[in-house]
């Protein structure tokens, strides 16, 4: 999951230099991400909704 | 998806979609869609799986300041830079995602809300049940 959701900020980072003002910041900021998803004291989740089954 | 699916109707017994929020621009049609090409009452299924986007965290192991913690709500929240770029939506899929299938006329749905660990579980909470079925 952590992958994943790196990818995706990777992806905007056009979007992130909007919001951060340079891609150092970008490249700061996505690297505090990374660290904090491989911190094994953190314990994080999304919530996901399946639909096994109908009809 | 989004310019409707090129089969005939009662094509298929099984389809699956997961984490399609990025690509669909209209769930309820396509999920109609699903339910056109499916072949029918007790013999076809659909499964759909979509996450929300915000980070949770039960025990207090990661602060609210946390960078991991406060990225999401830059492209998932509605107001923000994501309303734009079509993200602030996700959120609300997910959470509606039932209600659309029940309504494209499928019947006997199940919804599972499970945790999708992002990094590292808790050791002594490896695998904990499901947040919910209904």
């Amino acid at each position: 999951m952590a992958q994943g959701l790196l990818g995706f900020l990777d992806a905007m980072r056009a979007v992130l230099e909007q919001v951060y003002g340079s891609r150092a910041a970008v490249d700061n900021v996505i690297g505090q991400i990374r660290h904090d998803y491989a911190n094994p004291n953190y314990h994080g989740y999304m919530l996901m909704y399946e639909f096994p089954r109908a009809f | 998806m989004n310019l409707g699916l090129q089969y005939p109707e009662a094509s298929f017994d099984f389809v699956s979609g997961r984490f399609l929020a990025g690509g669909i621009t209209d769930f309820p049609a396509t999920i109609r869609e699903i339910y056109r090409v499916l072949t029918g009452t007790g013999t076809s299924w659909i499964q759909m799986t979509e996450l929300r986007p915000a980070l949770l965290c039960d025990d207090g192991s990661i602060p609210q300041s946390a960078a991991c913690m406060r990225w999401p709500n830059i492209f998932f929240t509605p107001g923000s830079i994501g309303n734009a770029l079509g993200t602030a939506r996700f959120d609300e899929i997910a959470i509606n995602l039932r209600a659309q299938v029940q309504a494209a006329g499928f019947v006997d749905v199940r919804e599972y809300i499970d945790r999708a660990p992002v990094g590292n579980w808790n050791a002594g909470n490896m695998f904990p049940e499901s947040v919910s079925s209904k």
